[in-house]
């Protein structure tokens, strides 16, 4: 069975200072999300939901890798630049979101083959740069569990691929801070394996923390 | 008033009818097996300690015991006046497939060549019931009306796998002809969505975290 577990980093130190969290100005973890983690951490442990974890990826941002440090402390994790967020340009990362309110489009599955602004990667080459590097790491550790501590986008990305969801989408996701999704390669009545959703999301651990 | 508007579907308990692996409309559902209700009951207590379904302004439930069963465990938390069945919400009707094993249906209707449904879900299940495509325009229009009904509201609806399933592939405008992915939902587990300006965000899938501990 090959177990895929998407984690949400913790709430990011850039998101409560309202810029845009890209290699420069991603500083880590807020101190709420530094607490959400070790929610997860302390959920982790006594579920032992994770305890088969054969391998930890994570992306390069500070707000990933600091997650995978706190939630799998023993695990050693791997980071990949395919695995961040959608890329921006250097103009654009660490910009205040509010510089730039008029000329940017959110979220970025409105305009799939359009950057949401200049200098930014767009959804659809965001959804191929996700779907391969997922497909990679899946084949790679084919029949075991894969934890990828990642970010927002990636998670809706992993979704719009493995349900092949159309790019220009008329919906919206809510993905929480340190929330879990989990896929599961599984053969269906004819014995084909298929990508099957576990949970979506999942961020019971959070209850009660503010 | 909110613009936006909470809908948790909640898959019922274990039923006996999925122990004894056969169709369960309304001649072959007897309500929740003993396992069944204890999952209900974790919800419950869950539920009652974190306080996600504070303020429900609407709960529902099929009209099977399963569903109705759940609903009424569950209320001990939420404590709502009344609970309203609804027909819409109900899982696939399954025809003359109804308190049939699945083994039984294999033979009787598969073999006579109405399996076909597998590969055109537009055919019926079973004679006198629903096909897949019919079930998800059924299931649709029911979770969309009782959204509007309860606008700005939280409505709880107390039901089924396929309907959770129902609500993946059309909100997600996933295509009924080709699933390319799948869904195991699990039972008692919360599958939430929000609705704010004529769309709808997934809030989680098959939250079944109280079954964990």
């Amino acid at each position: 069975l090959t177990r895929l577990v998407l984690v949400r980093h913790g709430e990011a130190q850039s998101y409560v200072d309202g810029v845009i969290g890209g290699p420069t100005g991603c500083t880590g973890l807020s101190d709420l999300g530094r607490r959400q983690a070790d929610a997860l951490r302390a959920r982790l442990e006594r579920t032992g939901e994770l305890d088969d974890a054969a391998a930890l990826y994570t992306s390069t941002l500070p707000r990933a890798v600091e997650t995978a440090e706190r939630i799998l402390p023993a695990m050693e994790g791997t980071a990949r630049c395919e695995l961040c967020e959608l890329h921006v340009d250097e103009q654009l990362d660490g910009r205040p979101f509010k510089e730039f309110e008029d000329d940017y489009e959110w979220p970025p599955t409105v305009n799939p083959y359009q950057p949401w602004a200049a200098g930014a990667e767009p959804w659809a080459e965001f959804v191929l740069r996700v779907g391969r590097e997922l497909d990679r790491l899946t084949t790679e550790h084919a029949g075991r569990t894969l934890v990828v501590v990642c970010h927002g986008g990636v998670i809706a990305a992993a979704l719009t691929t493995f349900a092949e969801l159309p790019l220009r989408q008329p919906f919206r996701l809510h993905i929480e801070n340190t929330s879990l999704t989990e896929w599961q390669l599984r053969p269906d009545l004819k014995g084909v394996q298929r990508w099957t959703l576990m949970r979506f999301n999942d961020a019971a651990h959070l209850a009660g923390l503010a | 008033m909110s613009d936006v508007t909470r809908l948790v579907l909640v898959r019922h308990g274990e039923a006996d009818c999925n122990v004894g692996k056969r169709f369960g409309g309304p001649l072959g559902c007897t309500g929740l097996s003993p396992e069944g209700r204890r999952q209900v009951e974790r919800l419950r207590d869950r539920v009652a300690r974190t306080g996600e379904l504070a303020g429900t302004t609407a709960l529902y439930a099929s009209t099977l015991p399963r569903a109705i069963e759940t609903a009424e465990i569950l209320n001990e938390a939420i404590g709502y006046p009344t609970i309203e069945t609804d027909e819409r919400v109900c899982e696939l009707h399954p025809g003359e497939a109804d308190n049939m094993t699945f083994v039984e249906y294999e033979s009787t209707f598969f073999a006579e060549g109405s399996g076909r449904w597998r590969d055109d879900p537009s055919i019926p299940t079973a004679p006198g019931g629903e096909s897949w495509t019919g079930f998800l325009d059924r299931v649709e229009a029911a979770l969309l009306d009782l959204t509007l009904r309860h606008a700005g509201g939280l409505v709880v609806v107390a039901c089924h796998g396929g309907v959770v399933d129902a609500s993946m592939l059309r909100f997600l405008a996933m295509d009924p002809q080709y699933r390319p992915a799948r869904f195991v939902t699990e039972n008692s587990s919360i599958t939430e969505w929000t609705r704010r300006r004529d769309r709808w965000r997934l809030v989680r899938y098959n939250d079944a975290g109280h079954l964990q501990d």
